[in-house]
């Protein structure tokens, strides 16, 4: 153990005003100090001294609460955060509505163009003589289809992903909502509301990986990884 | 038992403490110590009231069982950080002075964290509130300002009730009581100062509602300023008002 993480640690620990979850929470990162990689000893430490530096400031009267503590104050206050979730909401809904229309005709064209491509050499062959002028034509014509095939079904895949990430907005958006109703029938809840903008700002679904191979072939994709 | 003392001393009155020494202040009372040092009107132990257990060992130390401490700030932001403070208690505020200490009762600042709006008055045995002094002792308020916390500020008194104006008989009666208590880890730290005239500790004044909801001047302890001087104080315009009402 470093003695700046015993000396951070001893000020969070003697502290009135540091919660009963902090003062776990710096135990935790003081002993995660002395464990790992240097990396991970300096993470720890940084995360000790933030700690350290939030509880500095409550003791010093300077940490601002998210809402006032009087309820006469924090009811503009949290009139404004519903009111706020309401209108977001109202927006990430529309957007929503429109992302999902988006995203099924781009599915129907990626469908519709590898039909194409499988459909018109097939058709040729058991409609007509086979010459080079036709199987030029239709190699032309499969060969677009495969790469529209292809495009659109990138496309599909990003408008899947930009809906997901919207339903996540709504899901925390929900959230935030449910935590302002708490907040108001009990003030002691503020780190519920935090959380919830937490959740609101960050983002929890990864991003696709442009077109591979396991995007047309999953197992085929999956072998060459593990090859 | 023994029990080691550092003592700085300070020149005159006025004086403050070098940075080198004032750092061994502040190292002490980080580390949850105490020190004696003069206040307004006597001497007085300070310690930072915001380590657990600080507050309840400097009662124990003065023999004052679950006696309200009073807290000494460093400046009026620093004041304002902690409590709320209208008209009324800024006059009061504003008139305190060397020959006038006043002790200021005031409701827990709502803007504060709820954390230590439960367990700061409840850590000086009040509820809601504060005693607070902005001390015209400038090593109370250096002392206050290095840390950038408020520091206790509990008068040493003798066994009679007289308040002690003797360093010597200050550190006796404050290592007596921590040797009462069994307490030999706790830093102790002192500042010297030449003798402080007073007629007395501070008056804790300060307002509570009535049943009729109307703010009423309350004077809980008459020191050395009489409750008549405190009503007079009360009632009369500061240059305060005139600057918030014109």
């Amino acid at each position: 153990m470093t003695p700046d993480a015993s000396a951070l640690y001893q000020h969070i620990a003697r502290s009135i005003v540091a919660t009963p979850d902090e003062v776990a929470l710096a135990a935790q990162l003081r002993d995660n100090t002395t464990i790992g990689s240097a990396t991970a000893r300096e993470a720890a430490l940084s995360r000790l001294a933030a700690v350290d530096r939030s509880i500095s400031l409550r003791e010093q009267g300077r940490e601002v609460p998210l809402v006032p503590s009087d309820p006469e104050l924090a009811a503009p206050v949290l009139a404004g955060l519903e009111k706020f979730a309401s209108a977001v909401e109202a927006q990430v809904s529309s957007q929503l509505v429109g992302v999902s229309g988006g995203r099924k005709r781009w599915l129907h064209a990626s469908i519709g163009a590898a039909a194409v491509s499988f459909l018109a050499p097939v058709i040729t062959m058991l409609t007509s003589d086979v010459s080079s002028t036709r199987v030029a034509l239709v190699a032309m014509a499969v060969g677009s289809a495969v790469v529209g095939g292809i495009l659109c079904f990138r496309v599909f895949q990003s408008t899947d992903e930009t809906a997901r990430r919207l339903q996540e907005k709504q899901v925390s958006l929900s959230f935030l909502k449910s935590a302002v109703d708490l907040l108001e029938a009990a003030p002691t809840t503020q780190p519920v509301l935090e959380r919830s903008f937490d959740m609101f700002f960050k983002h929890y679904e990864g991003a696709h990986a442009p077109v591979s191979v396991s995007d047309l072939w999953p197992h085929l994709g999956s072998a060459t990884d593990k090859s | 038992m023994e029990r080691l003392v550092t003592i700085f001393n300070l020149a005159a009155r006025g004086d403050m403490l070098p940075p080198g020494e004032i750092h061994q202040i502040r190292r002490a009372l980080t580390a949850g110590g105490l020190c004696i040092l003069p206040s307004d009107t006597c001497y007085a132990l300070a310690g930072n009231p915001l380590i657990a257990g600080v507050p309840a060992l400097v009662n124990s130390v003065l023999d004052r069982h679950e006696e309200k401490i009073s807290l000494s700030f460093g400046s009026q932001p620093m004041v304002e950080r902690y409590v709320d403070l209208g008209y009324r208690e800024h006059r009061l505020l504003d008139a305190a002075d060397k020959s006038t200490p006043i002790t200021l009762v005031a409701a827990v600042s709502t803007d504060l964290p709820d954390q230590v709006r439960r367990a700061l008055p409840a850590a000086l045995y009040t509820t809601g509130e504060l005693g607070i002094r902005l001390s015209q002792s400038w090593i109370e308020r250096q002392v206050s300002s290095e840390l950038d916390v408020p520091v206790t500020s509990a008068a040493i008194y003798y066994a009679d009730g007289q308040p002690v104006r003797s360093f010597d008989d200050a550190i006796t009666i404050v290592i007596s009581g921590l040797l009462r208590a069994q307490n030999d880890e706790t830093p102790l730290v002192a500042v010297r100062h030449p003798p402080v005239n007073s007629k007395g500790v501070s008056s804790v004044v300060g307002y509570k509602r009535d049943e009729d909801g109307r703010n009423v001047l309350v004077v809980f302890r008459e020191g050395a300023v009489e409750s008549r001087r405190v009503i007079e104080i009360a009632g009369k315009l500061s240059a305060r008002d005139v600057e918030d009402w014109t």
